[in-house]
């Protein structure tokens, strides 16, 4: 193992030990995280597709589980079952809509597993749609979901590129509000553009906690925190031997 | 069981109960308590005269009163024995009286029309009849004592006496010393008695007098007067009655009518024939109410010590009452109240002074006659006449007259409550007080009528009574302006915590068809003019840093060298990476490369092969298909190709073509070509198979969006080429101009994109300017309205 | 259930630490146990893939059935996809009736969506300063603008050497480069803790969570 190798293990070794380190002892006490509005917004849209009996529009993208953008697929699994559990009792379940076969039918088992936990029969085998292969046939099939379904909210979070906009140009068209949220750097300047409330860089992965605040998920923000630090520290110290003349 | 006719509602009832059941109005009169029961005169029948001995005495001080019933003959008693309890005054009475003849019994009442039956309609007794005896031992007694008085030995003389009565009454003989009598009929003469306001109950010429009261008196009251003076005369001696004409009246009673006594043979008894005690209070009130005899019958009080023995008597329980018809009814309403025991001497204008009476029974009028008083002793017996349970008797209809409010003194003194207290009080208590008035009203309305003095009675009219307009009640709370602002600033604090608080910041634009059109229809001449006209707008080229070197790499390639082509790029951005990479292959296409093509997305492999084919002169080169597994794949590739990518597309062993012939590891290509549109999947390939390269180079062709982060890569050194986007492709193509002649595909894209990029530019700035002027102009306006 | 759950998280867990720890440690069981848990992953991803192949025709058909709206393009979908399918397997991929038929469908209706979105990208450009009128919206559109106008020379005018030689070349790579630098670092130890908390159990995207009170 070379030192990039080495420094990489020690990095994952460290930031497992201060994620379970930090569950176990802030058990009793929330810490506590910078508003967030998007998810402020979420929560009111939650509530409305309640009230008004309508449904919830989730889409999570076209990554795949084996790719690096497998963390916001991820992410979007975690979002789609709070979702769930939070609009079942809602007269139409949520509808979850992606472009790889592995994260639908993992959206697919998230939709069912929170239906029978809520004793929900609208959770059917067609709750979540595989709709397309490549990225604009997923987003051209995402499409006839969003004008037909009459979702209140759509939520978009995980892996989009630059088709992500035909998606919020629907939305826009059907004056519903979106929620939008990818690790794709072209997509996050199209949501930027096109959506009231983007989730730029790691908010993506901050919903899990600003939903529900669990102990991992909120232990999981503060690892961030911290390891962004060391690195910005590991970054200017370099930077500084660098001029320096040292490395 | 008997029953009784309610008064007011003419319903029967049974006679235990005292209150009618259906309206609840009083069956029996309010009368001086009596345990006898006694059958209440209803309206429209005709009194029935009883007499003294028949009534029940009230309370006395000499044991149980027993009342005599109708038909029951008195047992004589020997009330000498009773002598030692006489007051002094009467045993003075007594003996002034023993010494003057009996006067002739008088009628008591009889000239004035008085409208109860009296004593005169019954017939007269005979003078040698036999004395009652209660009067029996009166007469027993004064023989041994001292003289009767005058006063009550002319009541002897005037009152007629039964000859049927029992011997045990003895007569009560007038006396002189009733000239305390005649003064009160002197007095009563000259004021004449003061009728009550309203209609009376009873005609003004049945106005109740002295002599209507003496006329009143039973039969032996007359009887009384007609029997001979006894021996000895006692306290109270009756006389034997004389046959007393109806105008002749006893000189004490004659006074109280106001009537000039035409016997003075009853000297009036004042103060000197008085014993040496006071007269009797009961004597005392009645002269004086006497004076002012309204309709509200006047109280008569008897003092207890004072009362005679003969009065004592008669206080004796009376055997229950017979069941015989109610008494006839009364001419009168006031008749109705003259309601008397057997046994139980009443007139009738005092029966109503006696409350909770058992319906007395009439009795009969032979009964009556029986107990008749000789004539000459009818002043004397009605002045002893007057009972104990007379004393008792009080007015209890005036008493219920009085307000129900005056008459109880609130035990706590009523405080005044503060005007929000007030305030809060509900309606009904408001009414309440309101209609206290009107309740003491109604308790004031049982005036006059058979019911006079009776509390709680319904009115005489049917209904209500007079109809009045309900009183109107403002439904208004009564506030006053401090609490009135302090409401009104409640209400508004409350109603502003209720209404909805507007979201803020969440600006939702209404999407706009229009603008849409038209900048498609901008962007389409723009692209589509140069496209169709070939007109070339844009002069010169642009020659980026990395272009020379990705040149050279290509440039320094063996001679027929394997090249791995990587189609890692989506059908939608086929036109920008094939505009890109075209140029590039076709300098590569210089070297007579063998190719190996490869992609990670499904769509790679029919892009690459389409792209091949457009060509000219196509080279050999092998399709390896789809690599699943992402990054996974790569770098299984990577670590060991063969076993990765084992056949072609077309199902072929591919490492056992001509083309990959001597190939088994990544690094035994020449170099690596990867076209992509997606930065991730560059990364991809450069982290996952850079590793295992050694010393190929590793050239990319990547769309604009994606140079940002793929860059970095080229700066580092890890990739060894970069071509970027349409302008990479441009100037690779101007470059290769030396070599390919004509015109590529990037110069005839390069005007049309060129124009068309700047357009859309105008229209982000022009758009942009626009949308910054109105939001400023909003925000303007809210600032103003907001001041 | 609740030992389905448990059996789904004990695998889960134990690949990861396996691939984690042998990406990382070079030891011969570790790098042959992870080489083959990779071809099997490869495998399932194909697999799910023609899973998600079956989900798609059961969606389309249900919506067919219960006559919903659009309807008549999910039977078209279907039609399309059978027949695709079945030339496919019939004359393999290669055939030049199956490029005919992706290059004359889906090529172009691809890159269609693609020309919409530069219309879709300018008006949302366009309406960016009413939707959301701060100073971030305007160094946004000032810097797209600067970036348009330094990529392309301008017509009649050609290159502008300021611009192409020096704003672009400064927005583009060391402004904008440093930001996604930034920002894929942030994305990355997104992905390291949201990998963590699979591995110790916390997230469970694969199935049923006790936790949660789900069977």
């Amino acid at each position: 193992m070379n030192w990039v190798g080495l420094a990489g293990f020690g990095l994952v070794i460290l930031s497992a030990i201060l994620m379970a380190g930090l569950v176990f002892l802030r058990r009793k006490s929330t810490p506590a995280f910078r508003e967030i509005p998007a998810f402020a917004r979420l929560r009111k849209a939650i509530g409305l597709a309640v009230e008004e009996g309508s449904r919830l529009h989730i889409s999570l993208g076209r990554g795949g589980l084996t790719t690096p953008q497998s963390a916001a697929e991820l992410a979007g699994l975690e979002m789609l079952r709070r979702l769930s559990e939070l609009t079942a009792a809602s007269d139409r379940p949520p509808v979850a809509t992606s472009g790889d076969g592995a994260v639908t039918i993992l959206s697919q088992d998230t939709l069912l597993s929170s239906g029978q936990a809520a004793l929900s029969t609208g959770y059917g085998a067609t709750a979540a749609r595989l709709t397309g292969l490549t990225p604009f046939s997923y987003a051209a099939g995402a499409l006839p979901v969003m004008h037909d379904e009459n979702p209140s909210a759509n939520v978009l979070m995980g892996n989009f590129g630059v088709e992500v906009a035909l998606l919020t140009d629907a939305a826009e068209r059907g004056n519903t509000s979106t929620l939008a949220g990818s690790d794709n750097l072209p997509a996050q300047a199209i949501l930027y553009a096109s959506v009231q409330d983007p989730l730029i860089g790691e908010e993506l992965y901050a919903a899990g906690t600003y939903l529900k605040a669990r102990p991992f998920h909120s232990a999981s923000l503060t690892v961030q925190d911290i390891l962004r630090w060391l690195i910005v520290i590991g970054i200017l110290v370099g930077a500084l031997l660098k001029l320096a003349g040292v490395l | 069981m008997a029953e009784l006719r309610c008064p007011m509602c003419g319903k029967p009832n049974s006679d235990e109960l005292k209150k009618c059941a259906f309206c609840g109005a009083r069956l029996k009169p309010l009368l001086a308590s009596s345990p006898d029961n006694r059958s209440p005169i209803h309206p429209g029948e005709e009194p029935v005269e009883q007499r003294t001995s028949e009534v029940k005495r009230g309370i006395a001080p000499f044991g149980e009163p027993e009342s005599i019933q109708a038909g029951d003959v008195p047992t004589g008693e020997n009330i000498a024995d009773l002598e030692p309890a006489l007051p002094s005054w009467l045993r003075d009475l007594r003996d002034q009286d023993s010494q003057t003849p009996p006067a002739q019994p008088e009628k008591p009442f009889a000239d004035e029309g008085w409208p109860f039956p009296t004593g005169a309609e019954s017939a007269p007794q005979p003078a040698d009849a036999k004395l009652p005896d209660w009067l029996s031992g009166l007469e027993a007694g004064a023989k041994e004592e001292e003289e009767v008085p005058d006063w009550l030995a002319s009541i002897r003389d005037k009152s007629p006496i039964q000859p049927g009565t029992p011997a045990e009454e003895e007569p009560i003989a007038p006396s002189e010393g009733t000239d305390w009598l005649g003064r009160l009929r002197q007095e009563e003469k000259e004021k004449p008695a003061p009728t009550a306001g309203g209609a009376p109950p009873f005609p003004p010429e049945s106005t109740p007098t002295a002599s209507a009261l003496l006329e009143d008196l039973p039969d032996w009251s007359s009887d009384r007067k007609s029997e001979p003076a006894p021996d000895k005369p006692g306290p109270i001696q009756a006389a034997p009655d004389e046959a007393k004409p109806p105008e002749e009246l006893p000189t004490w009673l004659a006074g109280l009518q106001g009537e000039p006594e035409k016997d003075t043979a009853v000297p009036p008894t004042g103060p000197k024939s008085a014993p040496s005690e006071e007269l009797p209070d009961w004597l005392m009130k009645l002269q004086a109410e006497s004076k002012t005899l309204t309709p509200e019958f006047p109280r008569i009080d008897v003092p207890f010590e004072e009362s005679p023995d003969w009065l004592a008597k008669f206080e004796t329980k009376a055997p229950p009452a017979p069941e015989e018809p109610a008494a006839p009814a009364f001419a009168s309403p006031m008749e109705s109240k003259s309601v008397e025991e057997p046994g139980k001497i009443m007139p009738d204008w005092l029966a109503e002074f006696e409350e909770g009476a058992a319906p007395a029974e009439v009795p009969s009028p032979a009964g009556l006659e029986e107990a008749a008083l000789p004539a000459g002793e009818s002043e004397a017996n009605l002045l002893m006449e007057t009972p104990d349970w007379l004393s008792m008797l009080k007015p209890e209809g005036g008493e219920k007259k009085a307000p129900a409010g005056a008459a109880e003194k609130p035990e706590i003194a009523p405080v005044e409550l503060p005007s929000w207290v007030q305030a809060l009080r509900p309606v009904e208590a408001v009414m309440a007080e309101s209609k206290a008035p009107q309740e003491e009203e109604k308790e004031e309305a049982a005036i006059g009528g058979p019911l006079a003095g009776l509390s709680g009675v319904l009115p005489l009219s049917p209904g209500l009574g007079a109809l009045r307009k309900p009183q109107a009640y403002s439904t208004n709370l009564q506030m006053t302006e401090g609490q009135q602002r302090h409401a009104a600033s409640l209400e508004r604090l409350v109603a502003a915590e209720s209404e909805p608080r507007p979201l803020s910041g969440q600006t939702r634009l209404r999407s706009t068809n229009l603008l849409r059109w038209i900048i498609a229809l901008v962007l389409i001449l723009a692209v589509g003019l140069p496209l169709a006209t070939g007109i070339q707008t844009v002069p010169g080229a642009v020659y980026p840093s990395e272009l020379s070197t990705t040149r050279g790499l290509i440039n320094g390639l063996r001679a027929n060298p394997s090249v791995l082509m990587i189609f890692d790029y989506e059908p939608a951005l086929s036109g920008e990476l094939e505009a890109a990479a075209s140029p590039v292959i076709e300098h590569l296409l210089l070297k007579s490369p063998r190719l190996a093509i490869l992609s990670t997305s499904p769509t790679g492999p029919i892009l690459a092969d389409s792209f091949m084919k457009r060509i000219t002169t196509p080279p050999e080169y092998v399709n390896l298909g789809y690599l699943a597994g992402g990054p996974a794949g790569v770098l299984g590739f990577a670590e060991d190709p063969p076993a990765a990518a084992t056949y072609t597309l077309e199902g072929v062993p591919a490492w056992q073509t001509p083309t990959l012939q001597g190939i088994q590891a990544l690094s035994d290509f020449a170099a690596v070509l990867v076209l992509t549109d997606n930065p991730d999947t560059g990364r991809t390939w450069i982290e996952q198979a850079g590793l295992y390269l050694n010393t190929a180079p590793m050239i990319m062709v990547i769309s604009a969006q994606a140079e940002p982060m793929i860059r970095p890569y080229y700066d580092s050194g890890q990739i060894k080429g970069l071509v970027t986007g349409l302008a990479g492709g441009k100037a690779y193509e101007q470059a290769n101009e030396q070599v390919f002649q004509g015109a590529g595909l990037t110069r005839r894209y390069w005007d049309a994109f060129s124009a068309g990029l700047f357009l859309a530019e105008v229209m982000i700035l022009v758009g942009g300017l626009s949308g910054a002027i109105v939001a400023w102009r909003v925000r303007r306006s809210k600032a103003e309205e907001g001041a | 259930m609740k030992l389905k759950g448990l059996f789904s998280a004990v695998i889960a867990i134990a690949t990861g630490l396996v691939m984690l720890v042998g990406y990382f440690v070079e030891l011969p069981i570790l790098v042959n146990l992870r080489i083959t848990i990779l071809n099997w992953v490869i495998i399932l991803a194909a697999v799910a893939l023609f899973l998600g192949l079956f989900n798609l025709l059961a969606v389309h058909t249900k919506k067919i059935r219960s006559k919903e709206k659009g309807g008549i393009y999910s039977l078209i979908l279907i039609f399309s996809l059978l027949i695709t399918l079945i030339i496919g397997l019939w004359l393999r991929p290669d055939h030049a009736l199956m490029a005919l038929i992706f290059k004359t469908i889906q090529l172009p209706v691809e890159t269609s969506l693609m020309a919409m979105l530069a219309v879709t990208l300018t008006y949302a450009s366009i309406r960016l300063l009413r939707r959301r009128n701060n100073l971030i919206s305007v160094i946004f559109l000032v810097t797209a603008l600067l970036i348009l106008l330094g990529t392309v020379p301008l017509p009649f005018v050609g290159h502008v050497p300021i611009l192409g030689d020096l704003i672009r070349p400064f927005i583009a790579q060391v402004l904008a480069a440093a930001g996604a630098r930034g920002i894929l670092i942030g994305v990355a130890l997104g992905s390291l803790t949201t990998g963590l908390r699979v591995l110790f159990g916390a997230d469970r995207p694969y199935g049923s969570d006790p936790s949660r009170g789900e069977k």
